[in-house]
């Protein structure tokens, strides 16, 4: 049986040329290759957004921090050196409530408007500093 | 440019060099083929399929374990990309090789030359192909063009091996009995054609 097998495996073998194989089409390798770029290109745009997302998530935290910060820091007599600089927004406060702004604009501005003003300037400073980190990591 | 090896390469891949999968491709994109084109019968979808082969394998070449050959890994992912492309299009089955007629075109020509014969001959393989099932085609492409062993078609094809040797068996009875009968339809269409 197994004579008979080796047999016929020879007679096809007979028509089989293992050289005359179907070869792939030209600049087969060509496109491919362009195709991985693409997807390697469009990997990076995809993950970069996604970084990018982060980037409000943080600012807000961080400056929500600095918020909570510069309240308990207002509060207590004792700075630490580190957070020492936060005592002088609590002087920019008191000078700015000194202003008295109903009198000039018949208007009161609350106390923490203030701090309202100095986040969103440290809002935006984040924001930009971290846009300009994560586009340069791309 | 000498080809220094699947694995060189590999490394360089995953070490972010990932122009080196050019010579990857260029050296098995005619093997990858083939065995395509064997198991869908026609280049489209051959090539689509093997481009589709050399992506994927690109895309988890860090999944590669190096426990087999690459060839035996890729020629897997083409199988497996070929066979599911062929299920997806079921029923609508095109095939160059289709009509016996085709296959009879060659008794035209009265002195075969070497060149001539050669065609023949492929062109009677791929006619005899492609009376085959899909996973008949593969098992016949990998042992004899591909000159793999058993062990290894049962790797690509993940059947078993006593299950490759007896479909490898009926594949090859199926198709010497096709050559025969073609063979036979040649020689009378030869004699007719002289005696006229």
């Amino acid at each position: 049986m197994k004579q008979g097998q080796e047999f016929e495996a020879d007679r096809l073998k007979k028509f089989i040329n293992p050289a005359y194989i179907e070869k792939a089409p030209e600049g087969f390798t060509d496109n491919l290759m362009m195709q991985i770029s693409m997807e390697k290109v469009s990997s990076a745009h995809s993950s970069a957004r996604g970084k990018m997302g982060y980037v409000p998530y943080i600012s807000t935290g961080i400056t929500l921090i600095l918020i909570l910060i510069a309240f308990l820091s207002s509060r207590t007599e004792s700075l630490s050196p580190v957070f020492s600089w936060l005592y002088e927004l609590d002087q920019i406060n008191s000078i700015m409530t000194e202003i008295k702004f109903k009198w000039t604009f018949s208007m009161s501005l609350p106390e923490t408007m203030v701090y309202v003003t100095v986040s969103i300037f440290l809002l935006l400073i984040f924001d930009r500093s971290l846009s300009r980190f994560f586009r340069h990591e791309t | 440019m000498d080809y220094k090896g699947d694995n060189y390469y590999i490394d360089q891949i995953i070490a972010g060099k990932t122009a080196s999968y050019s010579y990857i491709i260029d050296y098995h994109k005619d093997k990858a083929f083939n065995l395509a084109f064997k198991i869908c019968g026609n280049r489209e979808e051959a090539e689509e399929v093997a481009q589709d082969s050399f992506l994927k394998a690109f895309r988890s070449i860090r999944e590669f374990r190096k426990k087999s050959s690459f060839s035996t890994w890729l020629f897997r992912i083409v199988y497996n990309t070929a066979i599911s492309q062929l299920r997806s299009r079921k029923g609508k089955t095109i095939s160059l090789f289709d009509h016996p007629s085709e296959a009879t075109e060659f008794t035209g020509i009265n002195n075969f030359d070497e060149e001539a014969e050669n065609e023949y001959r492929k062109y009677i393989i791929n006619f005899a192909l492609n009376r085959l099932t899909e996973e008949e085609r593969a098992i016949i492409c990998l042992y004899y063009f591909e000159d793999m062993s058993i062990d290894e078609i049962t790797e690509v094809t993940g059947s078993g091996k006593s299950n490759i040797k007896v479909r490898l068996y009926r594949s090859r009875q199926k198709m010497l009995e096709t050559i025969e009968m073609l063979e036979k339809r040649n020689s009378i269409h030869y004699e007719t054609r002289a005696r006229i």
